[in-house]
């Protein structure tokens, strides 16, 4: 892969990969914390999006020392699929 | 790709420091400037009065209410501070909203010079002047950048104790990288602090997701997190409001001890048997942006159902927002915060150049992108204080009776940032630099005397008063006119190596 492709691939993955993963963190966390009843629905709302900020920021500085670019990606796949299971598994509690 | 986590972060360092640089000055140079919101709106509404000192304020304003008003929705008093020296009224009747600002006798209406003061500074810096077309979202992304751009600088520049005091001021670019880092880790807890409680501050609106699909949209969230009061039955018999608060300022005496306590006083139909008196208290005590509130009836002055309490996670936001915004800093700390936010544009500043420099350096010819960098480097970093000095100068020069006169100093504001970018796409660059920097420090230097020559009656006020906002704001923008011509001297007089 060329320099410029990878930026631009490391990049998309860091600002988009990472903005999905805080997205779907989001709402994953949600019925966690309802489950293990440290707080209402609502509040647990307000925190996992706060929460998911860190995590959003871990991709970005993920996304560009990884060292190879298809792992990253690999990777951001994997962590959305277990994000979205864990929100299709908890809710169905 | 690197194998070294360093080198990657120096390489994202370089990098993300570069594409979002320019915005970011321009927000941490006009977020500083709106720590002093209040005093900046003071300075620029001379007209306003001293008085903090006027005896029984809230029955005068009470008294002028009932004159002025008939049947209204709503009366707002906002009690008059050292920081706005603005007593005003406020009251709605149905969309129709009025305004007046009351002098230091009961009788004495003023009015103001139509200005947005300090405040276009604080909108500036959230929204960009473009609230509706995603100005926030800008903000925001530009937040986590930064954020991005500091963690990175730490791998980037870490002999930190070296750092701390090395500062070698022989050729420009080594004065400039050691600044750079010198600056850098002063700033850093205060831009971690910063960039981080202004992202919590809109955390829901940027990712909305979690609140549509739990909780039916951030609206009901926030309601249901800090639920409100009971919306007023509009069709209660009406009664005449109070007209005498002692009996309410006696009960909030008890909650609230101290002086001067009361910031603000909303009458919710205060025509109707079930209006309410909303009582707001000053700022300074909470870290939290909600201060208390205290809640009566507004025919009795008896006390009502307060607010509930709002829920930890709202809490906790609104501390990160209370933070970001230091309306509970005493003078001492706000100045720390000012100079830090003016560090930190600095220090981007500063980024910006060396980026520059260091490839100028190393390429023969230089390239379509060193160009664009360079000329964005003098329009941005050169012409924002000038085009601040420019606005500040408008609110002085234009005619007071002007109509639309707030809107053309915004005007004023941005066609100077244009002619900023003309002179830097025209000029040789280190000219351009010189030009912008003794341009700024001459409007600086204008400013105190054109304020002095049309009405020195307001200096001598301010004296004999000891109103300490606008004679420090006269000082502090002579002091920055000195910095800028010391800036420019020393700029002309060095080697651009």
């Amino acid at each position: 892969m060329t320099r410029k492709a990878e930026v631009f691939f490391r990049s998309v993955a860091a600002i988009v990969g990472g903005y999905s993963i805080a997205a779907v963190f989001s709402l994953a966390f949600v019925p966690v914390l309802v489950w293990l009843q440290w707080c209402n629905q609502n509040e647990a709302v307000m925190i996992a999006t706060m929460l998911s900020y860190i995590i959003y920021f871990s991709v970005i500085i993920i996304s560009f020392s990884r060292e190879s670019t298809l792992l990253l990606w690999r990777d951001i796949a994997l962590t959305l699929c277990l994000g979205c299971a864990m929100y299709l598994a908890m809710g169905s509690l | 790709m690197n194998p070294d986590f360093t080198k990657s972060m120096i390489w994202l360092h370089t990098h993300s420091g570069l594409v979002l640089g320019w915005l970011l000055f321009v927000i941490f140079f006009t977020g500083s400037l709106s720590y002093f919101n209040p005093e900046i709106s003071q300075w620029m509404k001379p007209e306003l009065v001293n008085v903090t000192s006027t005896e029984n304020v809230i029955n005068h304003s009470l008294k002028k209410l009932h004159q002025v008003t008939v049947n209204s929705d709503m009366w707002r008093i906002n009690l008059p501070n050292e920081r706005t020296q603005h007593w005003s009224l406020q009251w709605r009747n149905g969309s129709e909203r009025h305004v007046l600002s009351l002098g230091a006798n009961f009788d004495q209406v003023i009015k103001p010079r139509d200005t947005y003061g300090g405040n276009f500074f604080r909108k500036f810096h959230y929204s960009l002047q473009l609230r509706d077309y995603g100005g926030r979202y800008i903000v925001g992304f530009s937040a986590m950048f930064m954020l991005v751009a500091v963690f990175s600088g730490i791998f980037t520049h870490r002999r930190l104790f070296s750092n701390f005091f090395t500062l070698r001021l022989g050729k420009l670019l080594t004065t400039l990288t050691d600044f750079h880092a010198l600056a850098g880790l002063i700033t850093i807890p205060y831009i971690i602090m910063v960039c981080s409680s202004g992202i919590m501050i809109y955390a829901i609106m940027y990712l909305p997701f979690s609140a549509d699909h739990f909780a039916g949209g951030q609206r009901n969230l926030s309601r249901a997190l800090s639920p409100g009061l009971e919306v007023i039955d509009k069709n209660a018999p009406s009664q005449l409001p109070l007209s005498d608060f002692t009996v309410v300022q006696n009960k909030i005496e008890q909650h609230w001890q101290g002086q001067n306590q009361i910031r603000r006083i909303t009458f919710e139909q205060p025509f109707s048997r079930e209006g309410r008196i909303i009582v707001d208290r000053v700022k300074n005590l909470t870290l939290s942006k909600q201060s208390e509130r205290l809640v009566f009836s507004s025919n009795d002055g008896k006390p009502l159902q307060g607010y509930a309490q709002a829920s930890n996670a709202a809490q906790v936001r609104r501390i990160f927002f209370g933070l970001h915004e230091a309306q509970f800093a005493d003078i001492g700390l706000r100045w720390l915060l000012f100079l830090l936010g003016l560090l930190t544009s600095a220090l981007i500043a500063s980024g910006l150049i060396i980026w520059l420099n260091k490839r100028l350096l190393r390429v023969k010819q230089p390239q379509l992108g060193h160009f664009v960098v360079e000329r964005l480097n003098i329009a941005v970093i050169g012409g924002l204080p000038l085009a601040t000095v420019a606005f500040f100068l408008s609110n002085r020069l234009l005619p007071q009776l002007l109509e639309g006169r707030a809107i053309m100093e915004v005007q004023v504001f941005f066609l100077t940032w244009m002619v900023c970018v003309l002179v830097s796409l025209f000029r040789p660059a280190k000219k351009a630099w010189v030009d912008l920097l003794l341009a700024s420090a001459f409007g600086c230097y204008l400013l105190p005397i054109i304020d002095l020559y049309q009405d020195s009656q307001r200096m001598k006020d301010a004296i004999l008063e000891v109103n300490l906002v606008y004679l420090t704001f006269a000082l502090f923008i002579l002091l920055m006119g000195f910095v800028f011509m010391k800036l420019a001297c020393w700029l002309r007089a060095k080697d651009a190596a």
